[in-house]
């Protein structure tokens, strides 16, 4: 287990470095240590260990880069359900974006319910059954260039489920829900625009269980 | 024949490579039904504006007036 250490004019503290299955087992009062696989600090309170909080965690993301990204390791036990945010998005192409788990290319279910604003201000649902990966987003290109996905139970035995929003530019606005038909347990994630290439952000948060 | 990239991320380390034969593979099962299901709901969006018109010529009424008689803005 780490001590501090100190480093001049910069001086830092390092805490226990652990893992949430590897915690001390006779822990002081105020003990810190950072668990490497749920991203967090915790301290002892003199009865149970105190995460750091209870919220959102990063637990994965970076630039996104040419026809495809996949973000490998973001899904774990330690989460059951995740905000995925993506920011300053921009395709090369008027595009959508795709969405697959894992090496899965079927049983993905999405509806869209959508107003469309420049067509008689009705609304619409669009969507598929048993497709080969999640849509959503409508139309990037003319879009405002970001989204949040929440995603449910990618890693667990259990089917996963996920709301996102559907926009084309100020055309239309609305959401996207919908399933992946099985029981796998998932690790990771990609995404591709539906056509050509696609730069932007993406960070992904996992929901601290306690 | 070139492939399309691919960037994987997993924590810290970031590689960009073409896609693998499987990847590739994957990636044009997604495209090609993308295309088709995308085209078939222009086609049905397109087709239900076609439906609307038709009837509001056919009660002889403006879009517009059709707002305002459903209480669209």
């Amino acid at each position: 287990m780490g001590i501090a250490s100190f480093s001049g004019a910069s001086s830092v503290i390092k805490p226990g470095v652990v893992t949430s299955s590897t915690r001390p087992s006779s822990p002081f009062v105020g003990q810190l240590i950072f668990e490497t696989d749920t991203n967090r600090l915790a301290a002892y309170n003199g009865s149970a260990w105190v995460t750091q909080n209870g919220g959102l965690v990063r637990v994965g993301g970076g630039a996104l880069s040419g026809s495809s990204t996949t973000f490998s390791s973001v899904f774990s036990a330690n989460y059951h359900a995740y905000a995925i945010v993506g920011t300053n998005l921009s395709a090369s192409a008027a595009s959508s974006l795709n969405m697959t788990l894992g090496a899965t290319t079927t049983g993905y279910y999405y509806t869209s319910i959508a107003a469309f604003y420049s067509t008689s201000n009705y609304t619409a649902q669009i969507g598929a059954e048993n497709a080969a990966s999640w849509n959503f987003l409508g139309n990037l290109n003319s879009a405002t260039g970001g989204f949040l996905m929440q995603i449910e139970n990618p890693f667990l035995s259990a089917i996963t489920t996920f709301t996102a929003p559907y926009r084309n530019g100020i055309g239309s606005s609305g959401s996207v829900t919908g399933l992946l038909n099985n029981t796998t347990s998932y690790t990771a994630f990609t995404i591709a625009p539906a056509s050509g290439t696609l730069t932007g952000t993406v960070n992904i948060y996992g929901y601290a269980l306690s | 024949m070139t492939k399309p990239m691919i960037r994987i991320i997993d924590g810290n380390q970031i590689t960009d490579r073409e896609m693998t034969d499987e990847e590739f593979s994957a990636y044009k099962i997604v495209q090609a039904e993308n295309a088709a299901i995308e085209e078939a709901q222009a086609a049905a969006l397109a087709a239900k504006a076609a439906v609307r018109q038709a009837l509001l010529e056919k009660l002889g009424i403006t879009e517009e007036e059709a707002q305002l008689l459903l209480g669209g803005n």
